[in-house]
């Protein structure tokens, strides 16, 4: 019994650790704190893990678990570290990938207004359906499809303009 | 389905495509296009998206789970040792009161029912001893 709710918990671990951590990362905008959430998340699912019949169904369950922790997180923290708009993890805190066109779509996702950013960051992360995120976020299907086709858009836009700008600059 | 739907579904689920968008990709050059600009985005996008994870992320969930779970059980632990001790503390008082109240009743009920038993018993074994010693003569038939 207890052999078997650890293999459950590892096999939670290793499907989701990843991907519930780049998501937080998004989320929080800082790696420590989203970290920490991604942890408590992993805690609560372990306390909770009786109650999961269906490990399918796992994946989806552990995301809305983040959530929670999410929220729960930045009621906790002073406002200051709590804001959505202070990510800087995807633009200035860049040692990771030092690919220009990565720093560009980073940067254009940072400055995608944050409901927009999330419906995207989710789907690309996850591949949640729309069905599915929008289930997770508490919103309409319509309205998840009209954030990730906005978000998409202006993300190419801001690709393509930066592209246009890094030609013009090595012409002249 | 025309270009303006294979467009807008591309760009709401470019992960899903069902065999009418490909029908419509293989027959319109100008979807065909966008489509491998759109898989092209969709890489850029993944690997912006796929921020490094630390190398023991893993190895910390469980560390963590396990520190929790002992504190957990230090909590507990007092607890639990309060409601053994109330249990016994209640067993004790409930075979006191038993003891008290009910037992002697139980144990002269129980004599009471046993003295018709063994009296004839008694009686009978006394009689059969006299029968005895009338018989060998040891006593005088009067008796």
């Amino acid at each position: 019994m207890r052999n078997s709710r650890h293999a459950k918990f590892q096999l939670l671990v290793d499907g989701c650790a990843t991907d519930l951590y780049r998501y937080a990362a998004w989320l929080t905008g800082d790696p420590a704190v989203a970290e920490d959430i991604v942890q408590d998340t992993y805690l609560r699912a372990w306390r909770a893990l009786d109650g999961l019949k269906a490990v399918k169904a796992s994946r989806y369950w552990l995301f809305t678990l983040l959530r929670r922790e999410h929220v729960q997180h930045r009621v906790r923290l002073p406002a200051r570290q709590a804001q959505p708009g202070s990510e800087t993890m995807a633009a200035d805190t860049e040692p990771f990938n030092p690919d220009v066109e990565v720093c560009v779509v980073r940067r254009a996702l940072s400055a995608l207004p944050p409901d927009d950013c999330e419906s995207l960051i989710l789907q690309v992360i996850t591949g949640f359906s729309c069905d599915e995120i929008a289930t997770l976020l508490g919103i309409r299907v319509s309205a998840v499809t009209t954030r990730v086709a906005r978000a998409r858009r202006q993300v190419r836009d801001s690709l393509s303009g930066a592209t246009q700008s890094r030609s013009s600059t090595a012409r002249a | 389905m025309n270009c303006l739907d294979f467009r807008r579904r591309w760009l709401t689920t470019p992960g899903e495509r069902d065999a009418e968008q490909g029908r419509h990709e293989r027959d319109c050059a100008s979807c065909r296009q966008f489509a491998r600009r759109g898989s092209q985005f969709e890489r850029k996008l993944a690997n912006a998206v796929a921020i490094d994870v630390p190398a023991s992320l893993a190895e910390r969930i469980h560390r963590r789970r396990d520190s929790s779970e002992r504190v957990r059980q230090r909590q507990e632990r007092p607890l639990r040792y309060a409601l053994i001790a109330s249990g016994l503390l209640i067993l004790c008082l409930a075979l006191l009161l038993f003891y008290e109240f009910l037992a002697p009743q139980s144990a002269g009920i129980e004599v009471q029912q046993s003295l018709p038993l063994q009296a004839p018993d008694a009686a009978t074994s006394r009689r059969t001893a006299l029968a005895f010693l009338t018989v060998v003569g040891a006593l005088p038939a009067r008796f």
